[in-house]
């Protein structure tokens, strides 16, 4: 066995070389005949390199780029300039995805004879790639729905109702206030007036930094809701600036009580509430004594 | 089977609707509920809805419409025991159904016509 670095560069052994390179190598003509092809190129295609020597190389590789403007050989060698990409070759009935780099090859006065392209299969690393793609979408899919679930507790956490007396609920709103959680605001509203039939809501816009017109229309959209449910809504924590606000949108609070601050409301609440408890009991009285009327004249 | 009863409390009047009530039920429905208010002087008509889980825009108009000759015949309105999702639907629709008072069962509609009631004497006054 020689060394090698005593192994004479000769034709042979260069095509030896080439021959072990895995990927494919051929060489083409200016009219596109394979001149030299390597093993590895050659059986890529399911072919021996004899096979392919001096056919047209459109004939060999089948490409969807070959005769057209786009063919690499023809690129390379007009415009003396290398040229890479990726296509796929058909080969029997199937199809092979491949990168290659082609060349323009030169004789020794420095004119285009010909081209070199180097291609290798990549079907493997694409189907890597997609399989990369995919965990990375589920893995995105995953986060996505954590973090609607996260909003989703958010909106839970950020309308709560509290029954802060009998018959009195309120909603202190804090944070911005789109559609969406005013919808929720609203149903949330709803359900706990049907729980604990309650006669007046709350609701307390102090914490609410910015309040254009739609959230005034949300607002008044839960006090319509709540007057069909039979109770009245009040407003409380209108700064100046949501005054002008609102009476510049021309959004018109029919439905809702204003009241200045949280303790005004809950003493309007409670002393109307007992009032209604007195009239209550004097219509007891009344239907009792219609009961013993009745009773006195059987 | 009628689709609906009618109860008279001294100056109130409580009418409880089914839920399969039609156009012709609502028809002798409006007759009979207006001929009552004005033949017996009652003062206010309670509306109960209790049973409800769905309404339609009809019937909401229907119900807007006898709000109103009640209204000429001098006497209020007051809906009572409407659902969440039945609000939910009305306001959907944008049925705001503003000349109804609303309650959210039978007693805190009487209450609401007892509170009213006084005013309106008052104002006959």
């Amino acid at each position: 066995m020689k060394d090698i670095s005593e192994v004479q560069l000769d034709e042979g052994f260069l095509s030896e070389i080439i021959n072990a390179i895995t990927s494919g190598i051929f060489v083409t003509d200016l009219e596109h005949n394979i001149l030299m092809i390597n093993k590895a190129g050659a059986r890529m295609v399911g072919k021996r390199p004899g096979d392919c020597f001096d056919r047209k190389c459109y004939d060999i590789f089948k490409t969807p780029m070959c005769k057209t403007e786009f063919c690499t050989c023809d690129i390379v060698t007009s415009k003396d300039r290398a040229n890479y990409g990726e296509t796929t070759m058909q080969v029997g009935d199937r199809q092979i995805p491949i990168e290659y780099s082609s060349r323009p090859l030169k004789n020794f006065e420095g004119k285009i004879i010909g081209c070199v392209e180097n291609f290798i299969d990549i079907s493997e690393r694409l189907e890597k790639d997609r399989i990369i793609l995919e965990q990375k979408e589920s893995l995105l899919k995953k986060r996505e729905e954590d973090i609607r679930h996260l909003q989703d507790e958010i909106l839970e956490l950020s309308t709560p109702v509290i029954q802060v007396w009998d018959g009195i609920l309120t909603l202190p709103l804090i944070g911005t206030l789109d559609s969406h959680r005013a919808h929720i605001a609203m149903e949330r509203v709803l359900e706990s007036i049907e729980q604990t039939r309650a006669a007046f809501v709350i609701v307390d816009i102090t914490g609410v930094p910015i309040v254009d017109a739609d959230v005034a229309r949300h607002i008044l959209q839960t006090a319509a809701a709540a007057r069909l449910m039979g109770s009245e809504t009040l407003l409380t924590g209108v700064g100046p600036h949501t005054a002008r606000v609102i009476s510049d949108s021309g959004v018109s609070l029919e439905n809702i009580i204003l009241k200045g601050r949280m303790t005004d409301a809950l003493q309007y609440a409670i002393a109307q509430l007992e009032e209604r408890r007195q009239k209550m009991k004097q219509f007891s009285h009344f239907m009792g004594a219609l009961r013993e009327d009745g009773e006195q004249q059987e | 089977m009628q689709p609906f009863s009618l109860f008279s409390l001294g100056r109130v009047l409580l009418v409880s609707l089914e839920e399969d009530i039609d156009d012709t039920g609502i028809g002798e429905l409006l007759t009979r509920v207006t001929s009552q208010v004005s033949g017996e002087g009652i003062s206010g008509v309670i509306v109960d809805l209790h049973h409800f889980e769905v309404m339609d825009s009809h019937l909401a108009r229907q119900l807007q419409n006898l709000a109103r000759m009640l209204r000429l015949l001098q006497a209020r309105m007051v809906v009572a025991g409407l659902c969440v999702p039945v609000v939910m639907t009305l306001l959907d629709f944008g049925i705001s159904l503003p000349e109804m008072e609303f309650a959210l069962d039978v007693e805190q509609a009487l209450v609401r016509l007892q509170e009213g009631g006084q005013a309106g004497r008052e104002r006959v006054a």
